[in-house]
């Protein structure tokens, strides 16, 4: 299902954060926004969620305004994992992701056959099956957000944001949580956007990237035209070395010393 | 208290309830409704049967089923049953007001008086009762207005682009602590007068009849039945903002519904029987700490021990240093405080 925004504007306060942004996300992507910190990545994530009122602009949900669109509706096309996220002390894994058949309810609010079977679906996706009956709030960092992913797929969304999801994870469980966004998108389809800080992450699992600055797009394109000297010294301001993995064909680079100088390899920038 | 600590029972294996299967868990819920029912149900008996004259249960029980016109049976209909049921409506409301508050503010120390309620009722008890007694009559409805305008006065000032809970919090202490100057202001004014206000300033239901029942039940029912419809919302509205926009809910529509039900809830209660605070913030907690924070079964269970509680407390009242009365509110925070502090080690020890 395809995401779209056209010339998004959002502001906290008078102050306007995210300016004019415009561009889309294509059925069965993985797209990534990067960003240096304030450049606006987590707003213009809150604003697709429906969390923040965009200044102007328009978000299209498969050719449909959200802004007009039934917010239940929405919800059972488009799942969110925001930054904020907490769950009362005693609420197990399966309390927490059976609340992902919220936007699937009738009147009365009670989970049929099929929303036990999403559910079971949703904790099997993110092997959260065993942990069924723990207390949210006793996991560790990485199941916790697996957690809350299994709820977001709970409400068997077409579309799934993630707004930094591997943050105050270690490496493992990042790595981990990433291995599973990429299953997402590339067995079950799931268009899937999300909010990284780590660029060669970035440029290790998505299609394309949408670099942000000052709350404009300053590029978008695939890793191999976003890992770029250019790039990466004009928003992040650091000289890199860059490289290719030699067996995901995916480019990495790290940040060498401005005395150094530029030094380019191979070219690998393209 | 004895009755309410008997609750407890079955909470000693609070700790074990993770592993506990979901079947056990419903079962357990399920017990300790009945628990407090049944709970409920022993208050409001021993709450009629007590007082300056004593009725034995049996007498009370059949005086409420039968219609021999003796002097039993007009205490127990004229006096006694109109104040016990007034006192249960009155607990109940507060507690589920409180238990709501806490639920939508995701801030343990709301209750009633956070969003104004007793400000509110306080300033105007002080104008009717103290600076204008000629308008004494009109204590209930006043109390009432105070306390829900105040609510309305605090949810105007906070609203910026929306309502953060915070803000609103906030909003509410500076409102109180504002109301608070004038009752104050009006007490120093009026020194002679202020002893006819102390009765309203802790809650009490000395002489509570079936007139003030009229003004309670309606708003104690429709509390509850839009409460009870809105335990699935509170849930999600627990685990974040943002999440529960994800999820389809319109977080700031459905505060502001509860934000209004709960400050009708206590302002009801409030104008029937004074600044009757902290039943709100207590007895959420302790059924939190009992049931757990799934607001299907916190709902039923503020609703059952709220009503429990302020009987038991009012038959203490009656009774501790009888023939005089003390006001339920001066009880409910003298026995309810320790026990309540109680809970909170416990409840924190086995969480850990």
């Amino acid at each position: 299902m395809k995401l779209e925004l056209l010339d998004l504007s959002v502001a906290y306060g008078k102050e306007p954060v995210v300016q004019n942004v415009s561009f889309s996300i294509e059925s069965g992507e993985l797209l990534t926004v990067i960003g240096a910190n304030g450049s606006g990545k987590s707003t213009l994530m809150k604003a697709i969620a429906r969390s923040l009122r965009p200044l102007n602009g328009t978000v299209l949900l498969d050719g449909k305004s959200i802004a007009k669109e039934d917010t239940k509706a929405i919800a059972r096309k488009l799942a969110i994992l925001p930054q904020v996220h907490n769950a009362p002390p005693d609420f197990t894994v399966r309390d927490l992701v059976s609340y992902g058949r919220f936007p699937h309810l009738g009147v009365a609010g009670r989970l049929s056959v099929d929303d036990f079977h999403a559910v079971d679906r949703a904790l099997e996706l993110t092997r959260m099956t065993p942990l069924a009956h723990r207390n949210v709030n006793t996991l560790s960092g990485g199941e916790r957000q697996r957690a809350w992913i299994s709820m977001a797929l709970a409400q068997e969304p077409r579309v799934l944001l993630l707004d930094e999801p591997t943050t105050f994870l270690d490496i493992s469980h990042q790595f981990d949580l990433l291995e599973l966004i990429n299953t997402l998108n590339e067995e079950s389809g799931l268009t899937i956007m999300m909010v990284l800080h780590d660029l060669n992450q970035a440029a290790r699992y998505s299609h394309r990237i949408v670099v942000l600055q000052d709350g404009r797009v300053h590029r978008i394109g695939t890793p191999d035209e976003i890992i770029a000297h250019d790039v990466l010294s004009e928003v992040f301001n650091i000289r890199v070395r860059i490289l290719k993995d030699p067996e995901y064909g995916c480019p990495y680079f790290i940040p060498i010393r401005s005395e150094e100088g530029c030094i380019d390899l191979d070219g690998a920038a393209g | 208290m004895s009755q309410t600590e008997a609750a407890l029972g079955p909470a000693a294996g609070h700790d074990e309830r993770a592993s506990r299967t979901l079947r056990e868990r419903t079962a357990y819920r399920l017990f300790v409704l009945l628990v407090l029912a049944a709970l409920g149900f022993l208050a409001f008996l021993v709450s009629i049967s007590l007082g300056a004259l004593r009725i034995p249960v049996g007498e009370v029980v059949r005086s409420l089923f039968t219609d021999t016109e003796d002097i039993t049976r007009q205490i127990v209909w004229n006096i006694r049953l109109p104040r016990t049921i007034v006192g249960g409506l009155v607990g109940m409301s507060l507690a589920l007001s409180g238990a709501v508050l806490q639920g939508v503010m995701r801030n343990p120390l709301a209750a009633p008086n956070i969003i104004g309620v007793s400000a509110g009722a306080a300033v105007a008890a002080m104008v009717l009762l103290v600076a204008l007694p000629q308008f004494s009559f009109l204590l209930t409805p006043g109390a009432f207005i105070g306390a829900f305008g105040s609510t309305i006065l605090i949810y105007l000032l906070a609203w910026k682009n929306g309502i953060k809970p915070m803000r609103l919090v906030l909003a509410g202490v500076a409102v109180s602590a504002f109301l608070g100057a004038i009752t104050n202001t009006l007490m120093i004014f009026f020194p002679e007068r202020v002893q006819g206000v102390i009765g309203f300033m802790v809650g009490g239901l000395i002489a509570r009849t079936w007139k003030h029942f009229d003004v309670i039940w309606p708003y104690a029912l429709a509390g509850l039945t839009l409460v009870s419809l809105h335990a699935k919302q509170l849930n999600i509205l627990m685990l974040g903002d943002e999440v529960a926009t994800g999820l389809g809910l319109r977080v700031e529509r459905t505060r502001m519904i509860l934000i209004a039900v709960a400050s009708l809830l206590a302002a009801s209660a409030v104008s029937v029987v004074g600044l009757l605070g902290f039943v709100g913030l207590i007895v959420p907690h302790i059924v939190r700490i009992i049931i757990g924070s799934d607001y299907r079964y916190l709902i039923p269970a503020s609703a059952l021990f709220g009503a429990a509680l302020v009987m038991a407390c009012d038959i203490v009242a009656r009774v501790a240093f009888d023939p005089v009365e003390i006001p339920v509110g001066i009880i409910m925070a003298a026995l309810g405080a320790p026990f309540f502090l109680y809970l909170l080690r416990r409840g924190f020890r086995s969480e850990a």
